[in-house]
């Protein structure tokens, strides 16, 4: 009962239900196609829930000690490091301009991805002159400095 | 032919010669696929006239599908899932040293598959533009439902999840201002959300950061790629001759499966390899290493290319999850995807019609210079691969309208195509729903307030009624499609 593809099914469940109940603070003129595709996304969902649920049976219901290892396996950590460190080169982007902090992020990505410091310092250039000619000359993007460096001009 | 000489411009030629190339190293690279690097590059084609952009980015499509076939038939792992069937006959091929000769019976099965469709195209779409301009909002709403209907029986292994993700899809296009009122909804007073999900990052996220993060759980690649004894390039294609019934079979096969929404190059693969066995002198042969395996798959899924653009320039409606971000490519330029496109720009679409023919017969001339360097791109390694793709993600999010929120918006969508390809969930439906959510809505309130409460009006008209009954049709042609597809499957694995 406890996989990944049922998580999900409840996740859009809720979501679906939460979204009704949402819609109830709009007239219903405005909001009457998309409350109606709610309920669908709430039916549909327990649908599935219903039919994996008798399809699985009780007897297959994974331990929570399986759980938690397999939360702590390197295929369910590293997207979320990845997201993690993603995010924070987005925050960066706006402190310490654009082209520093996607090749901080290149460099920091490859080596904790196990690419040898040579090839990873060798393809950070190379993409990040890429980006520089095809974004910022080619397209005229006009890329963040960042705050932190401002006083470079 | 005035626009034959026009895609011959050397701009044009330079955008389907850099298309050509990226779609071959992406689609030879395995788990990188032709949505993810169309979704990925669409922002760089902002500069270009839509004419260039557009051809670059149906050259990735075409190449990206022909570059599956590569990996298929030398290290035994589909490069791209339109590429499955190819794997059957093409990696035992590969293993008795004829990988070369797999490779050519490929590119000329390919080239004679995506002409046919390119044909189709050219031929079929002008005048069911003209039939489309009839269409009144109820015909219109039809028409979305009917290619929802069937993008969410087909994009996954259920009917319901399917459906599931297409009613996600449908409430995100709803998020923004209402159409006919102009008042906001959903929007958590993000100020952002107020003109709507914005297409392109959405699609970047659901289709490449989402594979970024599904390859790190890969970990580093280890294919080696099987050795080919020295075929010459000539001879070799005269020989793939002798498979030519095959391959113009499975062309008009996967010709008719693109036009259908929804259904897509993956299925036309293993429809043109079932129907090529069936009709088969030399079917006792197939899964062994039967060349003709290979000419009858990658004919299939090449001749969808171009067939699966039919809905969309005609109707507005995308064919798959790839002609949806095709066609959010289109909207970037401006253009409006529908029988007005014929209308209002039929200059740049018979331009890029021919330029598909063209993109097409490029196919031999690039399989040719690449032949002994196939095997070195399929190294590339994962550490190297998923920083670049995440960085490509946020560099085009960003600089479609130099926001932030569009990155976060991309990072939420990456998020949740994620988390989607882990539980069997399908984002394509997600992506088309998306871009009809808002045609379908609108048609519909249109429709009622026409009908002045009349129920006759529904059924007034010949067209709606032909629609609805398609409606009913496809579901049951979906669930036959499905089940062929187990079938094959099954045989496949027995």
């Amino acid at each position: 009962m406890y996989n990944i593809s049922n998580l999900v099914t409840l996740g859009f469940f809720l979501f679906g239900i939460v979204g009704i109940f949402w819609s109830f603070q709009f007239p219903l003129k405005v909001v009457g196609f998309p409350l109606a595709v709610l309920i669908l996304i709430s039916v549909f969902s327990l649908i599935e829930l219903i039919k994996s649920y008798t399809k699985s049976g009780i007897g297959s219901k994974p331990s929570i000690k399986t759980i938690i290892s397999n939360m702590k396996s390197k295929s369910f950590l590293m997207p979320l490091y990845m997201v993690a460190i993603t995010l924070i080169t987005v925050f960066l982007i706006k402190k310490i301009g654009f082209f520093v902090s996607i090749s901080i992020f290149l460099i920091v990505t490859m080596l904790m991805l196990g690419a040898k410091p040579s090839r990873t310092l060798l393809v950070t250039a190379s993409l990040v002159l890429i980006i520089w000619l095809l974004f910022a000359k080619f397209l005229n993007v006009p890329f963040p400095h960042g705050q932190w460096l401002s006083f470079m001009g | 032919m005035e626009y034959l000489l026009n895609v011959l411009r050397p701009e044009l030629l330079l955008a389907i010669l850099g298309g050509a190339v990226i779609g071959t190293v992406v689609g030879i690279i395995p788990g990188l696929g032709s949505s993810m690097a169309i979704a990925m590059l669409i922002p760089i084609t902002y500069g270009m006239s839509p004419e260039m952009g557009l051809l670059a980015l149906v050259s990735i499509y075409c190449f990206a599908v022909w570059g599956g076939s590569i990996t298929a038939i030398l290290i035994g792992t589909p490069g791209t899932p339109s590429s499955a069937a190819t794997w059957i006959d093409g990696y035992p091929l590969a293993k008795q040293g004829k990988g070369t000769f797999a490779i050519i019976t490929s590119t000329v099965a390919s080239t004679i598959g995506g002409v046919i469709g390119a044909l189709a195209l050219m031929l079929i779409a002008p005048p069911l533009a003209r039939v489309a301009l009839l269409f009144g909002p109820f015909e219109y709403f039809l028409v979305a439902a009917l290619g929802l209907t069937i993008i969410a029986t087909l994009a996954s292994d259920s009917f319901i999840k399917g459906f599931i993700t297409t009613f996600l899809g449908l409430f995100f296009s709803c998020i923004g201002l209402f159409v006919i009122t102009g008042q906001s909804r959903y929007t958590l007073g993000i100020p952002v959300l107020l003109t709507g999900i914005p297409l392109i990052p959405s699609l970047i996220g659901l289709f490449s950061f989402s594979q970024a993060l599904c390859l790190l759980g890969e970990g580093e690649s280890t294919v080696k790629a099987e050795k080919s004894e020295d075929t010459l390039f000539l001879p070799s294609v005269i020989k793939c001759f002798a498979y030519m019934k095959s391959m113009i079979l499975c062309g008009f096969v996967g010709t008719i499966i693109g036009i259908l929404p929804g259904v897509g190059a993956n299925i036309a693969s293993w429809v043109g390899y079932g129907y090529s066995k069936q009709f088969s002198k030399r079917s006792s042969n197939y899964g062994k290493g039967e060349p003709e395996g290979v000419a009858a798959s990658e004919s299939a899924n090449n001749a969808v290319c171009a067939s699966s653009l039919i809905p969309m320039v005609t109707l507005g409606i995308p064919g798959s999850g790839t002609a949806a971000i095709l066609m959010g490519g289109l909207i970037i330029h401006g253009l409006t995807p529908g029988p007005e496109l014929f209308m209002r720009h039929a200059d740049l679409m018979y331009t890029v019609m021919w330029g598909i023919l063209l993109t097409q017969l490029l196919i031999p001339v690039i399989g040719y210079l690449g032949i002994r360097h196939y095997s070195k791109i399929v190294r590339v390694p994962n550490s190297v691969l998923i920083p670049l793709i995440i960085v490509f993600c946020i560099t085009g999010t960003f600089a479609i309208r130099n926001s932030y929120a569009d990155i976060l918006i991309m990072l939420f969508f990456g998020i949740l195509g994620y988390i989607m390809r882990h539980a069997k969930y399908n984002a394509s439906p997600i992506a088309i729903a998306l871009i009809l959510g808002n045609l379908a809505e609108r048609s519909l309130l249109l429709a009622i307030q026409l009908s002045a409460g009349s129920f006759s009006y529904y059924f007034s008209k010949p067209l709606s009624v032909v629609l609805m009954v398609l409606i009913v049709l496809s579901l049951g042609g979906q669930i036959y499609l499905a089940r062929l597809k187990k079938g094959i499957n099954l045989d496949k694995s027995l």
